[in-house]
């Protein structure tokens, strides 16, 4: 039997199992019967296992270069490295569902392993939800996306297939997409166990518990994912941004609001029981939205470089799949309306508690605007008959303001109190921090003064020109300004922390106090350490503001100015190795006369596909900024070099807000161990 | 919610005024018409005085460079219709004579050229349905 033949069946039975797995567990749920939960239980494990197997086969099938499966065929080469075979199997849209398979089975079981005691009678509604979506996709991948269809007649042309596009052959291709799934299937689980609890009419804290750190896990994986397509973008495709607004793009990024939403607001519910509706209609929404992201990049109902393609019958597919769940989810929670009433009231403006509502509705805001907006230019075209095209500056006038008040939330949120903030607490907990603000705002707009002198050659600039340079650049220096302010609170809470854990144990050292915090108090302060991590990408994304671009003609010799620095054309150089030709241009990178450093811009043509060279960057990166230079065309004869170069103040603290996050991630979800000592 | 009257008035005051400020401040161009360059030869009178995208063939041996100025001159046809275009960027990668191009810019007031900074372009095979030819950034 063929890898194809055996996949295809695998595949058949996974969807018996999952269908089976499904009828069990309403069964049980309807009579109550434990043998019947625990048999569909049981077949939640064996749908995790076959899919595995599904996978390895598929896998397998890449590793032994099986062109007769179209699949591999379409998507891989044998001379491809191993490495790439392997992630040639998300490259592409079938595998790419498979892939989806296998992670919710996976998760299915473990969240079902993990709670099958503690919530006994929400399990059989988690297990037959799962399932269903689950049945889903694997419903897709046996009648209408096989990945282990083969050709019928097996092509002529040997082992040269078509290959895996080589801008998707580098390291980002083995993370970002598994990132991004990790983070979008994992959301399935709080989702299952909102709507058990709400089946159930359970809704207090108790579901939530179980999903705290799935939630958690999704979110961090989402952010990651969505990060790492932007750096991606920044260091292999040569625009010099790391964010345009994308279709694609954006389907990801809306998600991303509700779950952040969702994972601030169940902390409400937990401590005042409070905003129940919010946040089983917030888990609604960003599994939902997850979907209508998948539907948004394989439909083709919007147009981008990224999307799979136009799929009329997958879009019809995934559109009937998505009213269902909409209605059905909602349906529910209506019925148990009343049920999700609150347990207290909001007292006072001045509370955490409507400090997290304002975050929600901005978040949902924020969710609403992209996903219209990504969506509009569709619906213009069908109903009114006009095609448009919606801009970045169109995203970025509404997103960066939203921006600025999450991060205002952020800094003010953990400094007020639950139920009403005294006037005493309000000036203990916000005067540091206001100072600290205010003085940063004032440093900022005092370098902005000297980078004006600077520009105008000197002059000292008139109030008119000042005042100009400061609208321009108001919403970065609020946020400059805000950092501090936020980094500011982040630092008094440690600090308070330390100061009471060193009362209580004198001999503690400062280290040693700060671990114990993180350790005992893992949430809140590994929070304060993601929230650290946001505000330096922050400050990151504010120096997009002061960013330099040039869009030049050089011949070697030939030097240009660029900001501070100065960029010499040094020469080109043509090179070959066994996959492709390169002509790279030296570009010398100079400040004040020095060089700092060689760029190395170059365009390789893959002899795999001659006509789509790639563009490959070159960055001289410093904390300050990076000189980013990618090169367009190139005329070896005169020489002639199209260049575009940045500079990109600041950009470099994105990545490092990431690792710190990933950091207070890690905390917040730690270990097993101390799960009750916490706040 | 047990907020006062005052509270709940002053927190719907900011909040519309913080939205109707955006709103009311947005930049004019931020959505943009996109249309073939069959209708702008036809109906040019519709798209001057503002920016709009227009999407075309290159037309076979009509690229041109201005040696001074760096500037691009080719003509675009869609339908038969055709439209000259200066463009006075960096070609992207993918550009080529016959493959299509979108271009954003304004209409000469002559109504028979566009004059383009911004240009994207699809190489003449097209992507359809390959799977893992576009990079699958899917969730």
């Amino acid at each position: 039997m063929n890898v194809a033949t055996l996949g295809t069946i695998s595949l058949l039975v996974l969807f018996a199992l999952c269908l089976a797995s499904i009828a069990l567990a309403m069964l049980g749920a309807h009579r109550k019967s434990a043998r019947l939960v625990e048999a569909s239980v049981q077949a939640t494990y064996a749908v995790a296992a076959l899919a595995a197997f599904a996978s390895s086969l598929i896998i397998y099938a890449f590793l032994a270069d099986d062109f007769s499966i179209q699949y591999v065929h379409h998507t891989s080469d044998s001379a491809m490295p191993l490495f790439y075979k392997v992630t040639a199997f998300w490259g592409g849209l079938d595998g790419s569902l498979l892939f989806w398979v296998l992670l919710l089975s996976v998760f299915s079981a473990l969240a079902v392993r993990a709670n099958r005691r503690r919530h006994a009678e929400m399990i059989p509604h988690v297990v037959w939800l799962l399932a269903l979506i689950n049945l889903f996709f694997i419903g897709l991948l046996v009648f209408v996306k096989n990945p282990f269809e083969p050709f019928i007649l097996t092509p002529d042309i040997g082992s040269n297939s078509r290959g895996l596009n080589p801008l998707l052959q580098n390291a980002y291709m083995v993370i970002h997409p598994p990132s991004l799934y990790l983070g979008y299937v994992s959301l399935a689980v709080p989702y299952a166990f909102g709507m058990a609890a709400v089946i159930t009419g359970q809704v207090d804290s108790a579901w939530q518990q179980s999903v705290r750190r799935w939630t958690l896990f999704s979110w961090t994986f989402l952010t990651l994912g969505l990060i790492l397509g932007g750096l991606w973008a920044y260091e292999e495709l040569g625009w010099g941004g790391y964010w345009a607004w994308d279709p694609v793009e954006n389907a990801g990024l809306i998600p991303w609001f509700t779950a952040t939403a969702f994972l601030h607001s169940m902390m409400i519910q937990e401590r005042r029981g409070m905003l129940k509706r919010w946040n089983v209609s917030l888990v609604i929404l960003s599994f939902w939205l997850s979907i209508v992201g998948t539907f948004l990049t394989r439909s083709g109902v919007v147009q981008s470089v990224h999307a799979f393609g136009k799929d009329p019958q997958l879009a019809w597919i995934f559109g009937i799949f998505l009213i269902v769940i909409l209605v059905g989810s909602f349906g529910v929670v209506a019925w148990r309306w009343n049920l999700l009433r609150s347990r207290a009231e909001l007292e006072s403006p001045l509370s955490r508690e409507f400090a997290f509502m304002l975050n929600n509705w901005v978040l949902l805001a924020m969710a609403f605007f992209v996903l219209g907006s990504t969506i509009w230019p569709t619906f213009s075209e069908w109903f009114l008959d006009e095609r448009i095209t919606i801009r970045e500056s169109h995203f970025n006038h509404y997103m960066v303001p939203g921006g600025i008040a999450l991060l205002l939330l952020m800094g003010v949120g953990p400094l007020l109190a639950w139920r009403r903030t005294s006037t005493e607490s309000l000036q203990r907990q916000f005067l540091i921090p206001l100072i600290i603000g205010s003085i940063t705002t004032v440093v900022v707009m005092a370098l902005q003064w000297v980078w004006l002198k600077g520009e105008l050659g000197g002059e000292v600039p008139s109030a008119k020109q000042l005042g100009a340079a400061y609208r321009a650049h108001v919403w970065a220096l609020s946020a400059f300004g805000l950092c501090g302010f936020t980094i500011a609170t982040i630092v008094q809470e440690f600090a308070r922390g330390i100061a009471v854990a060193k009362h209580n144990n004198p001999k503690l050292s400062l280290l040693d106090a700060g671990i114990r915090l993180l350790v005992r108090a893992r949430r809140r302060y590994g929070g304060y350490i993601i929230h650290l991590g946001v505000v330096l990408m922050f400050f990151g994304i504010a120096g997009k503001s002061y960013g330099i671009e040039r869009k030049v003609v050089v011949k070697p010799g030939d030097t240009v100015a660029l900001g501070d620095y100065e960029i010499e054309h040094l020469g080109l150089r043509a090179t070959e190795d066994w996959q492709k030709e390169m002509i790279t241009a030296e570009l010398g990178v100079l400040r004040d006369g020095q060089l700092v450093d060689v760029l190395t811009p170059a365009r390789w043509w893959y002899f795999q596909l001659p006509d789509q060279p790639t563009t490959e960057v070159s960055r001289y990166m410093t904390v300050g900024e990076d000189v980013y230079a990618s090169m367009q065309t190139v005329d070896l004869t005169t020489g002639s070099t199209q260049l575009r170069l940045f500079i990109n103040p600041l950009v470099n603290w994105v990545w490092i807000g990431t690792i710190v996050m990933l950091f207070g991630s890690a905390i917040c979800i730690g270990t097993r161990r101390k799960q009750g000592a916490e706040q | 919610m047990a907020l006062s009257t005052a509270s709940r008035l002053g927190i719907g005051i900011i909040s519309l005024s913080a939205v109707a400020f955006l709103v009311l401040s947005s930049p004019d161009e931020g959505v943009l018409e996109y249309v073939y360059a069959d209708t702008v030869v036809e109906t040019p009178e519709k798209f001057m005085d503002r920016e709009f995208k227009v999407h075309g063939n290159v037309v076979e041996d009509s690229l041109r460079q201005n040696p001074d100025t760096g500037e691009y001159h080719f003509v675009i046809e869609y339908k038969g219709k055709r439209l000259k275009v200066v463009y006075d960027d960096l070609l992207p990668d993918t550009f080529a004579e016959g493959g299509e191009v979108v271009l954003t810019g304004r209409l000469d007031p002559g109504g028979g050229t566009v004059r383009s900074s911004e240009m994207s372009a699809k190489c003449p095979s097209k992507y359809e349905e390959e799977p893992g030819a576009p990079p699958p950034q899917a969730s």
